[in-house]
């Protein structure tokens, strides 16, 4: 996939990524995201630190993540979780953008009329 | 796992190449950072190798610059969301009757009771923010920055206003016969003091919110 078409069409979609990747798992790290979503696309799609990094800092000035800090391998390690009015939105905009996306297949798989 | 001396020439390069002032923001740029460096490792690259594939990774400064000036607008929101929170019903009662009461009770007291009363409580909110720099912020550089850019900013206008208000016009009311004037510059100043005072408060909570963490110490032995 383009790589800048690929970023320009994930800008409105990340936070929902990251709402659904700490849906499913308690908490995760900032490069845990990173490599998750690699790993899910089969390398297709990758989030940069500059995109991910100031969603993650919106999504908790929002109140939707909480964050906690361990020393791991002698270093600072930052988890983000879901608060229960992140779980509660993180469920809302999920079901949006499926919708959204649904809709725009429709669109995209449109045959030409007779 | 990398050694502590190959943790500190990271963030080294966080801190020179980069101009990341905040610890917060190095702490978590660190361990992605490292976490990069230490998968280009797995697969056979020595450590500066590794490194310099990381950095790529990140962005190579200008990238990571951005993340910085990002996590300030963030606090900025974050802050102007607790004052909001702030705003209430509660606080606007709250305000409101100790205003009515200073009017009310300005006439009853002695001239000088009254002003001894109203210039501790001018200082209250200094002396609060005295005792947050001398309790959280001192040897916490970051945090030194957040506190007096906010003091520079946004703090300045309401807080300096009520100080203003409460030392230089006390002057204007020595004489306690023109009670009116008085009782309204009093029931102002406590106003603006107490609007200064729910400043304070909302600034101890975003220090609290998002200033805990205790970096460990990283730097080559």
């Amino acid at each position: 996939m383009n790589t800048s078409s690929n970023s320009s069409l994930l800008k409105g979609s990340l936070s929902v990524m990251i709402l659904r990747l700490l849906e499913d798992r308690e908490r995760m790290y900032g490069y845990e995201i990173t490599q998750k979503v690699k790993d899910l696309t089969a390398g297709e799609m990758s989030i940069t630190e500059g995109a991910l990094y100031p969603a993650l800092h919106k999504l908790e000035a929002d109140g939707l993540l909480t964050t906690e800090t361990q020393i791991v391998d002698g270093r600072a390690r930052k988890y983000y979780s879901l608060t229960k009015t992140g779980h509660t939105e993180a469920a809302g905009r999920i079901a949006e953008l499926s919708s959204f996306l649904e809709n725009l297949n429709l669109v995209l798989k449109l045959k030409p009329s007779l | 796992m990398l050694t502590s001396d190959q943790l500190a020439l990271l963030r080294q390069d966080l801190i020179i190449l980069a101009s990341i002032k905040y610890d917060e923001v190095t702490a978590e740029l660190l361990d992605h950072y490292a976490s990069l460096t230490e998968q280009h490792m797995a697969n056979g690259l020595s450590f500066t190798d590794a490194s310099k594939w990381a950095w790529a990774e990140l962005g190579s400064g200008e990238g990571i610059q951005q993340i910085q000036t990002d996590f300030e607008k963030s606090i900025s929101k974050r802050h102007v969301a607790i004052i909001k929170s702030y705003l209430g019903w509660p606080t606007i009662i709250t305000t409101g009757l100790i205003a009515t009461l200073v009017y009310v009770i300005t006439p009853l007291m002695p001239l000088n009771s009254m002003k001894i009363l109203m210039e501790s409580f001018y200082l209250t909110p200094t002396l609060i923010m005295l005792y947050v720099y001398r309790t959280n912020l001192s040897n916490q550089p970051d945090r030194q920055k957040i506190f007096w850019l906010y003091l520079t900013k946004s703090f300045s206008v309401g807080y300096w206003l009520s100080f203003f208000w409460g030392f230089f016009l006390n002057d204007f009311n020595h004489k306690k016969s023109i009670d009116w004037l008085f009782q309204f510059h009093s029931t102002v100043g406590v106003f603006l003091c107490c609007l200064s005072l729910a400043y304070t408060i909302s600034l101890l909570q975003l220090f609290k919110e998002n200033f805990e963490l205790k970096m460990p110490n990283l730097s080559p032995r």
